[in-house]
């Protein structure tokens, strides 16, 4: 099943790339493979949340009425799954739009907090919790860009948007969709006129037949109630005649994602599904290879000397470097436990994305800093970014708090803008600071309305007649690092 | 003394970067413990693309993430796969292959090894391992200490690196030595990763303590052995204070000059043992090496608390001979990254500065081939004596333009010693000489004044001509 999973999802993948504009009827055909799919739910996620963040600007928003369209017309599970990474996905494509594209997806967002319209079910699209975090990026976010000049053109991001492959065909180790051991009946064209749901053929069947008229080049005639083609996210869900009754756990709680038994009502599918393994992706690659048992156990009795370096502990190994209940940040790689710490450490470490990607969008001008002197460094500890220590403290070791680790935010130009140490005649520099989350002057106070540099006024204050002002030394004192040094 | 705020600064690209080329895409399927070996000049681009739901694959052990495109240039090295994957290939590389035979299952099992030795110190709440990396150029040694770094940074350690290989700077310009806690991946795109910088890095920038050598061979001269003992005695005070690190252990890597050996002796091999208390020795790709240290090291032979472990691992088929030509285009691409960043959202924005003649107080090292014919290396505390000369003061003049100096913490008037063990704050870069009006342009890499601080120039590494267009 996971394998085949993989399948469906790379052909679920072939088809969003050819998605290029909005087009009702490639956006129906997208969500009606998502509902054919459903057992497929995880795979078809993550491929469309990819696909969101890798493909060219342009083709985002278009992919993102995908997601709308299916978690309106199927629900759960999708709305579970594509609920998981809804704020990286939608934050992330967000800042790289330009205002008309933000504004559309602000209205997307909105429709999420509320019901499906002429639902019965009371509930918002998505949880309360997924839409609300995204908000609060947002407000952050028109913050942040308030303060900046207006700009107009896309930030890039990392990684660039690359065209997707032009005609990726499926690598030969997996083969192009093949349907599953299922009784089927005999290959009939799919009908263009509305079609009864109790006559629909077998899903994958289905599958394919769909995504070879979505290749075709006339569109398929789809039966829409709307004349107009282009997908209109804000209205009501399409009611296409092939549409199955929405999964009906209407005003029941929504059942946790791990063994989420779809609603009977919901498909032609025999009616015990499989439980969705969160880990379908390792789980799958691990059964193309060995299928041998995991070791779990912390000492292995490797010995260092050149004939143990010979010994083949291959499962050993996989176990220990992709362990099988992990899950990777799909922006750097990194692998987190799916423990509850392993989650938060991970929901920490995508905020951290999140934060270097925003002001990144800043465009200050940035520079090297200077290293670490040598006391300093001996006593420097790393600290995970991902673990909770790190708020607290920074990236790096809480040093006491001495005068130049004072700062004060850049001040606006109406509160008098960039102006020189008033006692130096120095520029002050900006540094981001991580932790607030903020652009900032270092070494710097404010009193009466101007900024000073903290040392400049201690120095200034305490009437010390050895300093030479411009002449500020500190070389061998400790700065924490990416804040101001001075020589 | 002034800067010149506003003046836009960009790096001068390199010569042949904007050449046209034939983007060609290609997907490449790897089998289950193979990999993708590659060569990219300079001057192009190769894109690589772990296509999302096909495998799992690594970059010297640092995992790749699905559908992200990684760009490389000027690189050799390898995309491995445990597992078997497909990869999206775009762009013109010199020469790709794929990689049947690897020594990814003994690099795994080393780090297996380890692990276990942090484990007990864990509970023994003593030191993880002490790991030395020794073998001729080119046989694989940075790219085991980079895929051991991962795999622990993975296991969720905090390894301390040592990079004491001149030739090739780790998170900082070639001819420094430098040393660095890992706790988080290394950058695939950019070697060991970054030094820190004054906004936000996608991936988490690293904290190195530098000392800058400034020669490109540590048999030469008769600084590479006191600067070991300097680097040895920061590491092992920083561990005492870092449970995480100490705990995790050190990797050292090392040139491959000092595994050359002089009579089957080889002091600066010993001398790292030693100053570390190294206590695992990994040796690549050389029988004879192998087996002389084996003998010095053997249990009956070498008296010491603890007894080195000898392993002999067998060098990667993938490893490429870099001849000096692309050395050089390598330090000189180290270096520009320091002042300009790696690339797109990395870039950096460095200061161009006047300053006169007098504001720089220059020491050039006196290097082995300067007139110290009979410089024998070895007795290090004779030499070294209280006032010993190991640099000579220059005044600017065009013969030091293009070159780098390093910004120590000493100050102009410490003694040569004191200079020599401090560490180094970071690079300017001498943009222009005007021997006439006794004016120097200088590239730094932030704003600010020229430190008065005493700056050391090497003969390594060499000058980087038009590093600012
Ligand atoms: N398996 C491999 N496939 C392709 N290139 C490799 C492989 N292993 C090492 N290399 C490359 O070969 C060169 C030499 O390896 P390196 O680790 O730097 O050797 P050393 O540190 O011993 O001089 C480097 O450019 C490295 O990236
Ligand atoms: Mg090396
Ligand atoms: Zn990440
Ligand atoms: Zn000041």
């Amino acid at each position: 099943m996971t394998s085949h999973s993989a399948e469906v999802a790379a052909d679920f993948k072939d088809a969003l790339q050819d998605l290029k504009q909005n087009s009702r009827p490639e956006i129906s055909t997208l969500t009606i493979i998502a509902k054919e799919n459903t057992e497929h739910a995880e795979a078809i996620s993550r491929v469309l949340e990819d696909h969101i963040k890798t493909t060219r600007p342009e083709w985002k928003l278009p992919a993102l009425y995908v997601l709308d369209s299916i978690v309106k017309n199927v629900g759960t599970p999708y709305t579970v799954y594509l609920g998981r990474n809804l704020y990286r996905t939608f934050i992330d494509a967000y800042f790289i739009m330009d205002s008309g594209t933000r504004k559309a997806m602000e209205g997307l967002l909105k429709t999420w907090k509320q019901p499906v319209p002429e639902s019965m079910d009371a509930r918002p699209v998505f949880q309360p919790e997924v839409t609300r975090d995204i908000e609060t990026a947002l407000i952050r976010f028109r913050t942040v860009a308030m303060q900046q000049q207006p700009r107009s053109t896309p930030i890039p991001t990392r990684p660039l948007p690359t065209p997707p492959p032009q005609n990726w065909a499926p690598p030969p180790q997996a083969p192009t969709y093949t349907p599953p051991p299922f009784s089927m009946p005999p290959a009939t064209p799919l009908p263009a006129a509305p079609l009864p749901a109790a006559s629909l053929p077998a899903p994958a069947l289905q599958l394919a037949q769909l995504l070879a008229q979505f290749q075709a080049a006339p569109p398929p005639p789809f039966p829409v109630p709307s004349p107009q083609p282009f997908y209109q996210p804000f209205q009501q869900p399409f009611q296409q005649p092939f549409q199955q009754p929405l999964p009906p756990p209407l005003s029941t709680p929504q059942p946790p994602a791990q063994t989420l038994p779809l609603p009977p009502a919901l498909g032609p599918y025999p009616t015990a599904l499989p439980t969705f393994d969160p880990n379908w992706l390792q789980n799958a690659m691990k059964t193309m290879n060995t299928s041998t048992p995991q070791h779990t156990a912390v000492e292995n009795g490797i010995q260092v000397s050149t004939e143990s370096m010979k010994v083949a502990r291959r499962d050993l190994i996989m176990s220990k470097l992709y362990g099988p209940a992990t899950s990777q940040c799909g922006t750097c790689g990194r692998r987190f436990d799916t423990t509850p710490e392993g989650r938060d450490q991970k929901a920490k470490h995508l905020d951290r994305h999140f934060k270097v990607r925003t002001s990144l969008a800043e465009n200050r001008a940035i520079h090297r800093s200077w290293y670490i002197g040598e006391k300093e460094w001996i006593d420097y500890h790393e600290i995970d970014e991902a673990s909770p220590e790190f708020d607290s403290v920074g990236a790096t070791v809480a040093v006491p708090n001495k005068t130049k680790d004072k700062y004060v935010p850049i001040p606006d130009v109406k509160d008098g803008g960039r102006k020189p140490c008033p006692i130096c005649q120095e520029e002050f520099e900006d540094h981001y600071l991580p932790e607030e989350d903020e652009w900032v002057w270092m070494d710097a106070v404010n009193n009466n309305g101007r900024i000073y540099h903290a040392t400049c006024w201690e120095e200034y204050s305490r009437g010390a007649s050895d300093s030479v002002p411009g002449k500020r030394k500190n070389m061998d004192e400790g700065a924490r690092p990416g804040k101001k040094r001075v020589f | 003394m002034m800067s010149i705020p506003g003046l836009n600064l960009t790096a001068a690209p390199p010569e042949t970067l904007n050449l046209p080329q034939a983007i060609v895409t290609r997907t490449k399927v790897l089998a289950a413990n193979t990999e993708y070996r590659f060569e990219v000049a300079f001057s192009r681009t190769l894109a690589i693309k772990l296509l999302f739901g096909t495998g799992t694959a690594e970059f010297f052990g640092t995992e790749l993430a699905p559908n992200s495109t990684y760009t490389f240039q000027g690189t050799k090295g390898a995309i491995y796969t445990w597992e078997g994957c497909t990869l999206e290939i775009t762009g013109e590389a010199q020469s790709e292959y794929t990689g049947e035979e690897t020594q990814m299952m003994s690099y795994a099992n080393a780090h297996l090894a380890l692990e276990e030795l942090r484990e007990k110190s864990l509970h023994s709440r003593d030191h993880g391992p002490r790991v030395l990396i020794v073998g001729p150029e080119n046989v694989g040694k940075t790219s085991l200490a980079k895929i051991l770094t991962s795999y622990a940074v993975k296991s969720g350690r905090q390894p301390m690196v040592v990079n004491l290989d001149p030739r090739q700077g780790m998170l900082s310009a070639p001819g420094s030595l430098s040393a660095a806690a890992f706790s988080s991946i290394l950058d695939i795109e950019d070697g060991w990763g970054s030094s820190p910088i004054s906004g936000p890095s996608p991936v988490p920038v690293k904290m190195p303590l530098v000392y800058h050598y400034g020669l490109g061979n540590p048999e030469e001269g008769k600084l590479f052995r006191p600067l070991v003992t300097r680097m040895a005695l920061a590491v092992t005070s920083r561990l005492e204070g870092d449970t995480e690190s100490r705990q995790a252990g050190f990797i050292i890597d090392s040139p491959g000059a000092i595994s050359q050996g002089k009579g089957g002796v080889y002091e600066n091999i010993e001398h790292i043992i030693s100053e570390f208390s190294v206590n695992i020795l990994f040796v690549i790709g050389s029988e004879r090496l192998y087996s002389d240290l084996t003998r010095i090291y053997s249990n009956s032979n070498y008296n010491a608390d603890e007894p080195v472990a000898v392993v002999r691992l067998d060098k990667s088929g993938g490893c490429v001979d870099r001849d000096e030509t692309y050395m050089k285009q390598f330090r000189q691409a180290q270096i520009r990254s320091y002042f300009f960043g790696h690339k797109g959202d990395n870039a950096l924005g460095p200061n161009s500065q006047m300053a006169d003649f007098d504001d720089l107080s220059i020491f050039r090292v006196i290097d082995g081939s300067n007139g110290h014919a009979d410089f024998r290396p070895g007795d290090d505390d004779d030499v070294y004596g209280y006032g010993t000369t190991i640099y000579e003061r220059v005044t600017p003049s065009s013969m030091i333009q293009n070159s780098l100096l390093a910004i120590t913490t000493a100050s102009a008037n410490d003694k040569h010693e004191t200079i020599r063990d401090s560490s180094v704050r970071g690079y300017i870069y001498v943009a222009d000489v005007d021997d006439v009006k006794k004016k120097v342009r200088l590239l730094s890499p932030q704003p600010g004044h020229t430190p008065p601080n005493a700056m050391i120039l090497g003969s390594f590494p060499e000058d980087v001509p038009g590093l600012v267009g």
